[in-house]
């Protein structure tokens, strides 16, 4: 049996799922200041009567690191930066603590010039006494070359407790995301291990032995173990685990939009041939870009419980969340309230819905019917242009073929899966528009994500045969290579130096899930002659699913 | 401090188009621009927008060109994606939603020229003009400068300019006695439509950061201020820098972002450069801060340092003068331009297509007019063309034009020695081949 857990603002989430499908659920409070007993009393209440030992592993998705981020009680951090020549490079000064070294290696990963070890002497000098104990550094160019930030960190290795070379956070080229993702990855680091550390123990006091794996925001797992180095990982895993619940719960997606209706906010993802699309170079992490492999969400401030008010004689909906719909014994006007008057919803005291939605028709001169059908068309309208404007932004990604640009390849969705609480209120007003699925157990889509989620890794490797060398950044691999290296070579190095990995990492996955999904090779010319080639590989599970639990729908 | 504008950047690297396997103008030209400008994080700035370029379409080009024997047969789709870069360019800042903008494509086109046969010096199709064109018939523009940084003399976009009086191209390169195409020479200095409105700095070799800015200062600025363009275009060629493989100048990656920095183009549109992974990251990276109004003090090659490529004394003093007489000289010409007269000016010259091979003979016969912008008619032809014939009406054509082109374009279509007729009338907006 597998146990999927997701964490989330307001609720904790969990399912058990054995091989005839989901076996119990249930729905917690997420005690946001505990997150680990929250988890404890959610593996409590699910695990009762059921034979511990036939636990296989527990797949959780948590707000640890995005939460220490958000509120901003991440470790204070040093950051150690060696730009080289480009931009203005206090342009990346993300904490007090930031500290700018001489020394560059250029875009073939050729130093062009050295750390200065007086300038080296004087940052370790203001770490130390600054009493700092973690650190980030991040070299431009270190995905090709990571020599400087390896030497850095070796000398300031010493003074602190855990230090992030930013090579291993991403293979791709972007040196400020880099920085950030390579900060917070130190900066949340003792937080997510002291997490680990009690979830680990907690597990244990229940009596459950098994393996235990975090989501990641790209809607893959690694085990709790693996991302005790690389904590940053579990980021936005919320919107994966939702993501990868409705592939488990519908297997037909085609090209759709998923849409997440909380009570504050709306998660819109898209889905393209059945293939939940990706964010082009990492997730956005309370307003800072960093590399973290993510699933392309965006959230909107439209819920079920979004405030409804009058400003200047118009409906105005949202962002805000002032409490509970009023029919529930909130504080005031929300969405709920109008699909609750138009009969629509059935819940709690229809007559505190009526009561505000006669007042406002009253202030703005309608009916109250025409008032409430304008409150939950807008928020509707609202979703609706979000789902507009995200697919546009697809369709307007840059293209570097020929070949693309001719094909003018773009995409276009009618059809809606909505999950969440008020999934069905909002799917009676967009059905209008759309084809709308509302996927049995919706409301634990987000645990069936996490529990059924499969383990992911990716790495990539850059070779240059002129120079004779070859590295895989996220693997800390550099080598020489002679002047015959093919893609064939570099095809069966990425494989096998991930095999390997995975091996010492002790993580089990079945291998043909490998695949080198990017491939490409420039031949090189210096003057009118070939002088060798420049091949960029990259290699990773893709995220999928163990298996899906549509078939027991169907039964 | 300076100000930060919004920046619309096409990039388009056409990794899958090369002119052949070993030809400077190949895959990966863009590789390591695209590296840096990744690395950089430049397409992550708010003030940065990436837009796709679109596909130029037939007409488009026939707007600017007479392409024998018709236009699919001089183009291969990456011209067009190539065009349509420059258009997309064009367009984000016209229609405001951006306030410059940079077009990093390949391949690039300022030596195509007002006829084409085939490809020379790397070109087909001319990128800028294609957009000129684009720009005046789609936004009521009128007035223009194309201010071209490449080392190359922009021979193609001159030639097509060269009648046009509300188009000031200003072409600073490496001296022609030096460099292909070989023109460019300060007595080139436009049409009998246009007298002043072509301006050319042949630089003398080893020119530095200091001999262009001074012409740039002396030369560029002052003749803008006078011209008083509505839109500035900057043909972007990065082949000045001093570890370019295939000319001999001394510029720097930090003198490219001073050089736009001042110039302030609206649009600007790569050309050549060919010294990929030394000069082009650097330029490129150095062109878009400047243009984006960002800080670009730290943007340098590595292991650059201004002495070791300083211009001599010698070429300072040369360029010094040079610029006094090319100045006095576009003062001079606006100064005797009387009202134009009706007359017609006959001209024929013998083209050569390098990448091709191919060798053009064309007639020319420009009619001044006193009513408008005048008349333009080519005949043409080469070694992979029998005689074609073009006729281009302005975009003020007057009556009398009119009704000449008309005639003309009876006359030629009933002449068997006509293989082909293109017809460019901006006028009526009628661009065919009329046989």
């Amino acid at each position: 049996m597998i146990i999927g857990i997701d964490v989330g603002g307001t609720h904790t989430d969990a399912v058990l799922i054995d091989s005839t499908g989901i076996v119990k659920k249930n729905k917690t409070l997420t005690r946001k200041h505990d997150l680990s007993d929250t988890i404890s009393l959610s593996l409590a209440e699910l695990t009762e009567g059921i034979d511990l030992s036939s636990i296989k592993k527990i797949n959780l998705s948590t707000t640890i690191t995005t939460n220490a981020i958000i509120e901003n009680t991440v470790e204070k951090t040093a950051t150690v930066i060696i730009p080289g020549p480009g931009a203005n490079p206090n342009n990346h000064l993300i904490d007090e603590y930031f500290f700018i070294l001489k020394g560059s290696i250029d875009h073939r990963g050729e130093i062009t010039e050295q750390l200065s070890n007086e300038e080296l002497e004087k940052v370790k000098r203001n770490i130390s006494e600054s009493g700092i104990k973690t650190m980030a550094v991040v070299s431009k160019f270190s995905t090709r070359n990571s020599l400087l930030e390896d030497e850095t960190a070796e000398q300031c290795s010493s003074l602190c407790d855990f230090i992030t070379p930013g090579h291993i956070t991403s293979g791709s080229l972007n040196f400020p995301r880099r920085i950030n993702t390579a900060y917070y990855n130190s900066a949340v680091w003792r937080a997510f291990n002291s997490f680990s550390d009690s979830v680990i123990s907690n597990t244990e006091k229940l009596g459950i032995k098994c393996e235990i794996n975090i989501l990641k925001a790209d809607g893959g797992t690694i085990p709790l173990r693996y991302s005790r180095t690389r904590p940053v990982e579990s980021v936005l895993s919320g919107p994966s685990a939702s993501i990868m619940g409705i592939m488990a719960l519908h297997s037909t997606l085609k090209t759709s939009v998923l849409l997440d209706i909380g009570g504050t906010t709306t998660d819109i993802s898209l889905f393209v041939e059945g293939i939940p699309l990706i964010e082009k170079d990492g997730a956005k992490i309370n307003g800072k870009l960093t590399s973290v492999r993510s699933l392309l969400s965006r959230s909107i401030g439209i819920g079920g419980d979004s405030f409804v008010r009058i400003e200047n004689g118009t409906i105005k909906i949202g962002p805000e969340r002032k409490g509970a719909p009023l029919c529930l014994g909130g504080p005031s006007p929300t969405v709920i309230d109008a699909f609750v008057f138009l009969g629509i919803a059935e819940l709690g005291d229809k007559r505190k819905s009526a009561e505000a939605i006669i007042k406002m028709a009253a202030e703005l001169g309608d009916t109250p019917e025409v008032t409430a059908a304008r409150i939950a068309e807008g928020a509707c309208e609202k979703i609706s242009r979000e789902i507009t404007s995200l697919i546009d932004e697809t369709n307007s990604r840059p293209l570097y073929t020929v070949h693309e640009v001719i094909e003018n390849y773009t995409i276009s969705a009618d059809t809606v899966f909505i999950i969440g609480a008020p999934a069905g209120f909002f799917g009676e007003i967009l059905k209008k528009n759309y084809e709308v699925i509302i996927p049995e157990h919706h409301e634990v889509a987000n645990a069936v994500g996490a529990a059924l989620c499969k383990t992911t890794i990716q790495c990539s490797l850059f070779a240059d045969t002129t120079s004779g060398y070859m590295s895989i950044p996220e693997l800390n691999i550099e080598k020489e290579i002679n002047s015959e290296y093919s893609m064939g070579d570099a095809e069966t190095d990425i494989l096998q130096h991930l095999k390997e990995h995975l091996k010492t990492e002790n993580i089990r996955i079945n291998y043909d899930d490998l695949e080198i999904t990017e491939r490409t090779s420039f031949k090189m010319i210096k003057g009118y002659y070939s002088s060798g080639y420049d091949l960029r590989l990259k290699c990773q599970i893709k995220p999928g699913l163990s298996r899906t639990l549509e078939k027991r729908g169907a039964e | 401090m300076k100000t930060k504008k919004k920046l619309g950047l096409i990039f388009f690297p056409a990794y899958d188009w090369a002119i052949s396997p070993t030809h400077p103008e190949r895959e990966e030209r863009l590789l390591y621009t695209h590296d840096q400008l990744m690395e950089e994080g430049i397409f992550d700035l708010d003030c940065m927008t990436e837009l796709r370029p679109l596909v130029a379409s037939n007409e488009d080009i026939m707007k600017c060109h007479f392409c024998f024997p018709d236009v699919e047969s001089v183009t291969t789709e990456s011209h067009l994606v190539s065009a349509g870069g420059a258009i997309r360019a064009a367009k984000a800042v016209l229609e405001g939603e951006v306030d410059r903008s940079f077009a990093l494509v390949r391949p690039p086109g300022h030596h195509a020229m007002k006829t084409v046969h085939g490809n020379r010096g790397f070109c087909n199709i001319n990128n800028e003009a294609v957009m000129v064109e684009y720009i005046r018939s789609n936004y009521g523009i009128k007035k223009i400068a194309i201010v071209d940084t490449d080392c190359h003399h922009g021979d193609g976009t001159q030639d097509i300019f060269w009648n046009d009086p509300d188009v000031l191209f200003i072409s600073l390169h490496q001296d022609g006695r030096t460099l292909y195409p070989g023109s460019g020479h300060i007595d080139e200095t436009g049409g009998p439509g246009a007298p002043g409105k072509t301006v050319n700095i042949p630089l003398p070799p080893n020119t530095s950061d200091e001999g262009f800015l001074y012409a740039m200062e002396h030369v560029v600025m002052p003749i803008l201020d006078d011209f008083k363009p509505e839109i500035i275009i900057n043909s972007a060629g990065q082949d000045n820098h001093y570890s370019d493989p295939i000319t001999n100048m001394n510029f720097s990656a930090m003198g490219y972002a001073k050089l736009n920095d001042m110039l302030k183009p609206h649009i600007a549109v790569l050309e050549g450069g060919y010294s990929i992974q030394g000069a082009l990251p650097y330029v490129n990276l150095g062109i878009i801060l400047a243009m984006a109004g960002l800080d670009y003090s730290h943007v340098k090659e590595p292991g650059f340092t201004e002495s070791k490529y300083r211009q001599s004394g010698e070429v300072t003093e040369y360029i010094s003068g040079l610029c006094d007489i090319i100045v006095a000289d576009y003062f001079s010409a606006k100064k005797n331009a009387g009202p134009r007269k009706d007359s017609v000016h006959m001209a024929s010259r013998n083209i050569y297509y390098d990448t091709d091979g191919i060798q053009e003979t064309r007639k020319e016969e420009i009619y001044t007019c006193s009513k408008c912008s005048g008349l333009y008619v080519i005949e043409s032809s080469s070694n992979r063309n029998s005689l074609s014939a073009g006729i281009e009406l302005p975009y003020d054509a007057c009556e009398r034009c009119l009704q000449l082109a008309d005639t003309l374009a009876e006359k030629f279509t009933n002449e068997k020695k006509f293989h082909r007729v293109q017809l460019i009338d901006r006028k009526r907006r009628n661009f065919k081949y009329i046989k």
